[in-house]
Formats: C-alpha cells, sequence, structure tokens
C-alpha cells in the first residue's frame, strides 16, 4: 500500500491534481453502472423541464407544418472549456435533424465556431441518409457567422430574414448575443427556446426566451430529449451533487467548530 | 355453400335441392366463400374479394381453363405503324368534313368525346351505318377473327326472388338491351367469346392481369428487428403521437403575441432609450455631484498613489471593441493616473483585437502628453495566444512569451522601459482589464497564484458579480464594474474628467428600466383584472 | 471499421490527454503535448472550412440575384479586403485602419443595439408571474436603485443592501451553477471519452 501511495505521488506530484483524480476515480464506477442501467431500459424519474418538452412539440409542429426550426448552436468550441457546451448543442441539434429529415422538411442551423460547423454537417448529412432523402442534404442549411460573437448574432439574423422560421432553438454557449439574437428575430418566429450554461448569458437569455433552459439543465439535453444512454450520466451527476453538499455541509460544520 | 337461386338460401356444397325451399340449385348463380362470405359468380374458381379457393363439392368438375376471362393484351403497335395510322385518319377526317359526312371525331351516341378520338388501333374511319352502339351480338358476329357460329339467341333471365324475383325486366323493371343468359354448366361458352369479348371495341383499356389472376400474399417472414429498425420505429412513434407533459393540465401557455411587447409598445421604449442616452447632452454631467466612488475604485487609486516613479505596471487589454464603449473611459482613466505618476507601463492583451484597443488609448495619451514616449514609459508587447498555455510561460520569463515589441519590433532588452524585466515577480502591479469572467479566472489561477503579485480587475458590469469571490478571497484586491467605475475613478483620482457626463445617461437609464418594471405590472394586472 | 475506427482513435486520444494532465511521465507529456498542438492545428484549419463555407453559402445566394444580394456582396469585398491587408501588406496602416474606422465602430453599434434589447426583454422579465418572479422584480429593483449615482440620497442603506446580495445570495447561486456546469462538463466529458456518445461519428 505505501509502495502505491509513493508510486502515485511520484506520477501525480500536485496535491491538487491528486484530489482531482481522486474525484474522477470516484465519478467514473457510479457513471458506467449508471449509463449499463440506462442501456438496459431501467426507468428513470425525471422532473418535467418545460423547455425540452416544448422543444419536442415544436419540432412535430415544424414537421407538420413545414416550417422549418432554427437551431442556434452558439460560440462553444470543441477543444476548449466550452466543450461540453458545443457538445449538447450539437445533441440538441442531431434531435431536430433526425425528425425533420425523417419527413424530408428543412432545417437551419447557425453556428459562430468553425470546429461545431463541421460536426453539424456531419450529423444533418447522416439523417438526411438514413431518412432516405440523401439528395436533400444541403451543407448550406448550416451556416458560419463568426467568430465575433455579435457578429454571429447579426447573420443568424439576416438568415431568419428571407423566409418564416417556427421557432429559434439556441442552445450552446451564448453571452450576449443570445439576447441580441432573440430580440431581433422575436417577430419573425413563433417560439423561443434556449438556455447557455455560462453565467453572463444565462439570465440575459432567461430574460429573452419563452422556455429557458438555466445552467446545468443543458447538460441534460440529450437524456430529456432522445437519447436514453444520457439518462445514466443525469444520475451519476445527481449523485456527486449530493457528495457535493454533504461535503460542503461537512466543511461549515467542522470550520465552524474549529476543527479546521 | 351454395345460394339458392329462388330464395336465396345458403345451402352447403354438393346438396342437390335448396334446404329451404326445395327447389333445384341445379342452375345456381352465386356461390358463397368460405373465407370472407362474399358472394361469387358460379363460374369463379377464387373467390373475387379475398381470393381464397372456392370449394367444390365433390365430384364436381371445376369449370374448363377456356371459359376463363384471359387478360386483354393489346397487340403490339410501332411508332410508324401508328404515325401512319393517324395520318390516314386525319386524310379521312379532312375528306369528310369537305363532304359533308358525320365527322368521326364527333361524340357519338352513347360514346363520350374520349372514345370519338380514334387510337392507334382504329384502321379506318367508322361510317354512319357502323357509328350506332354496338351490341354484343352485333360484335361478336363482325369479330374479324371470328370464324365460329354465333351465340344462341338469349333468353330473359330469372332474376332471383332476393332481388324481387321474376324474369328481368318484368314488373316495369327496364329491360336492358342485352339480356345474358345464365351459363349452363354444360355448355361452355365459345372460345372467342371466352377468350376477348370486348374485342374489335376501340379504345379500352386493356384488363389488368391481376384481376384475372390470383393474388396470394407473400409468406409471412417474422424477423427480430435490429437496432436502427428499432430505433427508427421509436423515431416515428415520437413523430407521429405526440407525448403528454407530466402536468398536462397545469400548463397555459399563452399565444405569444400576449406575452411579447406589441410593436406600438416596442417602439416607445426604444425612443425612451434614445433619449437616455443623447440626455447628456442637454445635462453635462449634472448627476455627476451624486457620485460617491466604491470601496474598489479607492484602493486602486490608493494603490497606484504609493507606487514610487519608475515602478513597473503590467496592464492587459482582454477586451472586445463590444465592449469597448464601457471599458475604454475606466481605462483611459486609469492609463492616465499612471502616466501623471511616471509609473512605466507594460502592455499585452490575450485577445487580439485588444492590442489594438490599447494603441488607440495610448495615442490619446501621447497627444495629450508629448513627453510620455514609447519604449521609455511604455510598451506594447502585443497578443499572446494560447490562452492557460500562454499565461503559464509567462510564470517562467518574460521572454519566453514575448521577443519583440509590437509597434517597433526591437527587442525587449533595448527599450528602456522593459530592461530589466525578466519574470512577473519584477512587476509591482497587475491590472487586466477584461469583458469575460473566464479571462480573469485564467489569470488568477495561472498567475496571481504562481506569483502572488497584487492584482486587479476592472471589468464590465455583467461580468462583475461573477468575480465577487475572488475578490472575498483576497486574490484581487480591486474589483472595478466599468458602467459606473469610470465616473468614479476620475473623481477619486482626480484624473482628467471625459466620462463624467455619462453619468446623466446610466441615471436616466436605470431610472427607465425602473418604470419599465412598475409599469409592466400595472399592465399584467390589468390584463389579469378583464381576464378574470 | 469506418464507424469503429473514429471511435478507437477518439478514446486513445482523449485518454492519453486525460492522463497526461494528471500524470507526469517524460512519454505521456510530449505525446500529449504534441496532440494539444494537433487540436490547435485542427481548429485552424476549421476556421479555413468555416470561411470556405461562408463564402460559399453567400456566393451561391449571390448567383442565385436574391434579393438582399447587394449585403451579401459587401460581406465579401470586406472579408477579401481585410485578408489583403492583414496578409499581403502587414506592415501598412491598412489593418489599423480598417480596425480603427470600421470594425471598432461597428461592433460598438451592435453592443450599443443591447441596450434597447434589454429594456424590451426587461419587460417581459420583471413580470410577476409567480413567487419566483416577484423575488427577481424586488431584487432588480433594489439593485437598480443602488447603481443610481444619488442612491445615498435615497437611502444610505441601499449601497449596503446591494453589497450584500452581490455578496451572499448571487454569488451563492453562481457558485452553483458553477458546480453544476462542472459536474455537468465532466460527465458529457466522460460520455465522449469512453464513447458512450459520438457526435463526430457517422453512424
Amino acid at each position: 500500500m505505501d509502495a502505491v501511495l509513493q508510486l502515485l505521488v511520484k506520477l501525480v506530484p500536485n496535491s491538487v491534481d491528486l484530489a482531482a483524480l481522486g474525484m474522477l476515480v470516484l465519478f467514473l464506477p457510479l457513471f458506467i453502472f449508471f449509463t449499463m442501467q440506462a442501456k438496459s431500459g431501467k426507468r428513470f424519474a425525471l422532473r418535467e423541464i418545460p423547455a425540452f418538452t416544448r422543444i419536442r412539440r415544436l419540432v412535430s409542429q415544424s414537421v407538420e407544418s413545414g416550417q422549418p426550426i432554427h437551431v442556434g448552436l452558439g460560440s462553444g468550441r470543441l477543444g476548449s472549456e466550452s466543450t461540453a457546451e458545443a457538445a449538447m448543442s450539437l445533441t440538441v441539434f442531431d434531435y431536430v435533424a433526425r425528425h425533420v429529415a425523417a419527413c424530408d422538411q428543412d432545417i437551419l442551423g447557425t453556428t459562430a465556431e468553425p470546429t461545431i460547423l463541421a460536426s453539424a454537417q456531419g450529423i444533418l448529412c447522416t439523417a438526411r441518409k438514413k431518412a432516405g432523402f440523401p439528395e436533400s442534404y444541403a451543407p448550406t442549411d448550416l451556416a458560419f457567422y463568426g467568430p465575433e460573437a455579435l457578429a454571429y448574432a447579426a447573420g443568424a439574423a439576416g438568415a431568419l430574414h428571407g423566409r418564416p422560421h417556427l421557432a429559434n432553438i439556441l442552445v450552446g454557449r451564448f453571452g450576449s448575443e443570445g439576447l441580441w439574437l432573440a430580440e431581433a428575430t422575436s417577430s419573425r418566429v413563433s417560439a423561443q427556446v434556449g438556455g447557455t450554461s455560462a453565467a453572463e448569458g444565462a439570465a440575459l437569455l432567461w430574460a429573452s426566451m419563452d422556455e429557458a433552459i438555466v445552467g446545468e439543465e443543458v447538460y441534460a439535453a440529450g437524456a430529456y430529449l432522445h437519447r436514453p444512454s444520457h439518462l445514466g450520466s443525469l444520475a451519476t451527476q445527481d449523485i456527486m451533487r449530493i457528495v457535493a453538499i454533504l461535503a460542503i455541509l461537512v466543511g461549515i460544520a467542522m470550520t465552524s467548530l474549529g476543527y479546521w | 355453400m351454395i345460394v339458392c337461386p329462388a330464395c336465396g338460401h345458403r345451402t352447403p356444397e354438393g346438396a342437390e335441392l335448396c334446404e329451404a325451399c326445395g327447389r333445384s340449385l341445379a342452375n345456381f348463380v352465386y356461390r358463397v366463400c368460405p373465407s370472407c362470405g362474399a358472394l361469387n359468380s358460379a363460374q369463379h374458381v377464387f373467390c373475387h374479394r379475398c381470393f381464397a379457393e372456392l370449394t367444390l363439392a365433390e365430384g364436381e368438375e371445376p369449370i374448363p381453363e377456356s371459359t376463363f376471362v384471359r387478360p386483354y393484351t393489346p397487340p403490339i403497335v410501332t411508332l410508324e405503324e401508328e404515325v401512319t395510322t393517324q395520318a390516314v385518319h386525319r386524310e379521312a377526317k379532312a375528306q369528310a368534313s369537305e363532304t359533308g359526312a358525320l365527322p368521326t371525331s364527333e361524340a357519338l351516341p352513347g360514346q363520350t368525346p374520349s372514345e370519338a378520338e380514334l387510337g392507334p388501333r382504329a384502321a379506318a374511319p367508322i361510317s354512319e351505318e357502323q357509328a350506332v352502339a354496338p351490341s354484343m351480338e352485333g360484335e361478336m358476329g363482325e369479330t374479324p377473327a371470328s370464324t365460329e357460329e354465333a351465340l344462341p339467341p338469349l333468353e330473359a333471365a330469372e332474376s332471383p326472388e332476393v332481388l324481387g324475383g321474376g324474369p328481368v325486366g318484368a314488373a316495369g323493371v327496364e329491360t336492358p338491351a342485352v339480356q345474358v343468359a345464365p351459363p349452363d354448366e354444360t355448355q361452355a361458352l365459345t372460345p372467342e367469346a371466352a377468350a376477348n369479348p370486348l374485342e374489335g371495341l376501340d379504345d379500352l383499356l386493356p384488363f389488368e392481369p391481376a384481376v384475372t389472376l390470383p393474388h396470394r400474399p407473400s409468406q409471412h417472414v417474422s424477423a427480430a428487428p435490429s437496432t436502427t429498425e428499432d430505433y427508427e420505429a421509436e423515431l416515428f412513434q415520437q413523430v407521429a403521437v405526440e407525448r403528454a407533459p407530466l402536468q398536462e393540465g397545469a400548463q397555459v401557455v399563452l399565444p405569444r403575441t400576449a406575452q411579447g411587447l406589441p410593436q406600438i409598445g416596442r417602439t416607445i421604449l426604444y425612443i425612451l432609450v434614445l433619449l437616455a442616452g443623447v440626455l447628456p447632452l442637454f445635462t453635462w454631467g449634472q448627476m455627476s455631484s451624486f457620485v460617491q466612488p466604491r470601496e474598489s475604485v479607492l484602493a486602486l487609486v490608493r494603490t497606484i498613489e504609493e507606487l514610487p516613479s519608475g515602478a513597473e505596471v503590467l496592464l492587459s487589454f482582454d477586451y472586445s471593441p463590444t465592449y469597448a464603449g464601457e471599458l475604454d473611459p475606466l481605462a483611459l482613466a486609469v492609463v492616465r493616473h499612471l502616466a501623471r505618476r511616471s509609473v512605466r507601463m507594460v502592455v499585452m492583451s490575450t485577445k487580439p483585437e485588444g492590442i489594438g484597443l490599447a494603441e488607440a488609448i495610448y495615442r490619446t495619451i501621447t497627444e495629450e502628453s508629448p513627453d510620455y514616449r514609447y519604449g521609455e514609459h511604455y510598451v506594447l508587447l502585443g497578443y499572446l495566444p494560447g490562452q492557460e498555455a500562454g499565461l503559464r510561460s509567462l510564470n517562467t520569463a518574460l521572454g519566453d512569451a514575448f521577443k519583440i515589441d509590437y509597434l517597433q519590433k526591437r527587442p525587449l532588452g533595448e527599450l528602456s522601459a522593459t530592461s530589466g524585466l525578466a519574470t512577473l515577480k519584477d512587476f509591482d502591479q497587475i491590472i487586466v482589464l477584461s469583458d469575460d469572467s473566464l479571462t480573469v479566472q485564467r489569470w488568477v489561477e495561472q498567475v496571481q497564484a504562481q506569483s502572488d503579485i497584487p492584482f486587479h480587475a476592472l471589468v464590465t458590469s455583467a461580468v462583475e458579480p461573477l468575480l465577487v469571490p475572488y475578490q472575498r478571497s483576497g486574490q484581487l484586491l480591486s474589483l472595478i464594474p466599468a458602467a459606473s467605475g469610470a465616473v468614479e475613478y476620475e473623481l477619486a483620482g482626480s484624473v482628467k474628467p471625459s466620462a463624467l457626463f455619462r453619468s446623466d445617461a446610466y441615471a436616466a437609464f436605470f431610472v427607465l428600466l425602473l418604470v419599465v418594471a412598475l409599469v409592466t405590472n400595472a399592465l399584467y394586472a390589468r390584463r389579469g383584472k378583464r381576464g378574470s | 471499421m469506418r464507424r469503429f475506427l473514429p471511435i478507437a482513435v477518439a478514446i486513445i486520444c482523449g485518454l492519453w490527454v486525460l492522463a497526461d494532465f494528471f500524470v507526469s511521465h517524460p512519454l505521456i507529456d510530449s505525446v500529449g503535448a504534441k496532440l494539444l498542438e494537433g487540436v490547435m492545428i485542427l481548429a485552424a484549419f476549421a476556421l479555413f472550412a468555416g470561411i470556405l463555407n461562408l463564402l460559399g453559402f453567400h456566393a451561391r445566394r449571390i448567383s442565385k440575384d436574391q434579393k438582399d444580394w447587394g449585403y451579401r456582396l459587401v460581406l465579401m469585398v470586406a472579408l477579401g479586403g481585410t485578408l489583403i491587408a492583414g496578409i499581403v501588406l502587414p506592415g501598412s496602416g491598412a489593418l489599423s485602419w480598417i480596425f480603427g474606422y470600421m470594425y471598432y465602430p461597428l461592433q460598438s453599434t451592435m453592443a450599443a443595439l443591447l441596450a434597447f434589447f434589454v429594456v424590451s426583454a426587461a419587460y417581459r422579465a420583471f413580470r410577476l408571474r409567480n413567487g419566483e418572479a416577484l423575488i427577481m422584480l424586488i431584487t432588480s429593483l433594489v439593485v437598480l436603485l443602488a447603481q443610481l449615482p444619488f442612491s445615498n440620497r435615497i437611502s444610505p442603506y441601499l449601497p449596503l443592501l446591494r453589497k450584500w446580495i452581490l455578496d451572499v445570495p448571487v454569488t451563492a447561486g453562481t457558485r452553483g451553477i458553477i458546480l453544476g456546469t462542472a459536474l455537468g462538463t465532466i460527465t458529457t466529458s466522460l460520455r465522449i471519452l469512453l464513447a458512450v456518445d459520438h457526435p463526430y461519428a457517422q453512424d
């Protein structure tokens, strides 16, 4: 045991990194366990998030009415601190794309980040092929405006100008450009749903959306929409949140009592 | 089951007499399909509805195949034949119209106009004698291929009682022009009649082979669906069937127009915002007399006042032109103060556009104070790429991150403002101007935590609340929001005032927001009262 | 194989970079550093692909003679002009001129429009729909009043109240969101690392 600890300290000299490694070691088995449970079909109790219910309804309406939906993927970048948020915006786009492609309807996707653009194009192309309408895929269904945030907002607002769209779905990393885009296009769409986990943009989007996704609810998008495998990671998050709360309470108690 | 032609009772196959009325079933007309119960003609071998094989009685021989109606196969007509035929027809038409004969293209009695148009099969125009509704008998008799005897004259059939009884045509029922005798089992139809009773009629659609040929559904092969099929089936189900929300009755979704601002309201608000913006033109900073500088501002002013002449300060302009309107006045106030104290400034940026903004600020300073020279009092290092990695490289040596300066492209050792600067520890203060909380966090984590140099953050008002924890922990000595911070700094630092008039615009804007909050709820309450 | 290969590469590279973060070993550090450099190179190429997408998007609409083709032409001319100024004429003042007289005013204008949009968003946000909205409204009113230059004339407690609101509830809420975001980031990253979720693979 001493030898193992010594090896560990030798390999991971930084104590902060060691603590982070410990947390990851705690995270991993829970994650694997709950993901396997989710894949085996176990049902998880989820509270309703009105924004995701609304997204499902909007997609159904879009398919019925033929009016396209605009999905704003934001300015999150794959390979930065906003990678996870960018991945979630792609998950939401995947959901919308699969449904509209199944009925050969149109969709508009915009992004301020070129790394997301390539992934989103792949997602849309795959969706069209699987639906049996490969000829319906057009790379121009996805537009890149940016990387400057407000330039992206202006470009996306211009893209919505040509044709009435059913809804704006803005999920990803957004700052003030989310508010800009939502307010500038509010008269051209019937509904606006979205959110971001970035604290600066969350409040602004909350004020301008019909149904807002606040903070970490963004990371639940996959579980609520169409990926049962995401339920496992959602359960893991909940468990770890409880652990963090308990740790905070223990820390408060110990500090107040003078032990720490 | 055989249907009795007299009473309509259904008797099992093989019976000679009807169970109900006792009459002979020899000339029965209809047979019931044992599978679906449909009435089928006695001629049929397969049910016309479900194509099941109709049960034959023991000893009963199936109707010969020659009596089956064969599918009609039109003769193959080549393109040249068709063109020739149409040309001949056109000539005949023209001749007929010249001679005044009945144009063959007009609809004849009983014929539709489309039937009047001669198709590719018509080889000759129809004369007046022939231009009558053809009878079956006539057609059959005149068929070119006919070499057999014509059918015997047809007698009136006796319709079953279920249809009203009596011979067809009796009791006022209009007799059709053609009467068809019930088929005699012992007498087979002539081959010609069996082959194509409608032969010779023009412009008829061919019989579809599927009408006469029995259709058998393919053998159902059940197989477990693949994962993809399963997913696609679920996808279709989700599209087709709308899921009910968990609290369906609890949600009341107002139509969008009720929630949003009407266009006239939006216009009024925008005009008020514009007026708030231009107010300083008329008030010229009256509100600045009420401004009280906050503790953070006073702390920074005190710190700079205590710096000795010739001290080194690192400034990082980490904001984009989007927020330059908010941060530039505060940046100008701080730089003016530092210049007045004769502090050397080393300027950099972790955003590409930040260094351009810094250049504009220092151009203003040098225009105000010509003694303030580049290279001697301040140096622009340029853009530092790599975010965390770039900031980490600052910790090791300044020369690792920047080899030459931004404007004159000279080594740092040749400039008096940067000569003698080896690492970050040689700086007395670090001031970061940012529009983004993540940038300040990176600075705190990568630089301040490693070098323990006094650190100040000048940020936009939206970002200030997110960095309060760092200020409370002591990692940030000053955290100043730029919107009101510029006015407060100019007052506290006795710096040349250029932002004081903004306080009027801010005050007007905040008052407008307060009014909007009150008016919104007043209108909402009024709409609620009307609704109830 | 077509599906397996990108997933395998992603898993191996992801786990190696993760190991590089924790473990200090020459081989792991060197390969991890190279992988991170590769990310920067890929991002640069992605930007290039994005520019081509942008040009193709607008060029197609110009060629179809759509009604706003003029604005699209201006965009493409501006893009080309800035590229030429930056690449071909780096030392000249052309890039500085473009930055100072075009980029800076345009960005500032866009940001100025935010003031209008904030007010129209506030119209909806300040509505008293439920208890949460009431708390939000009271907090916003207090902070807005405290922001006024003459707030200490209204009440000397207003600046203190504002400070307390920023120090305690706002900080607590922000920390909660940051904690949740961190947990979400970890689980999302684990999902991609362990190939539970692979948006990059076309399946």
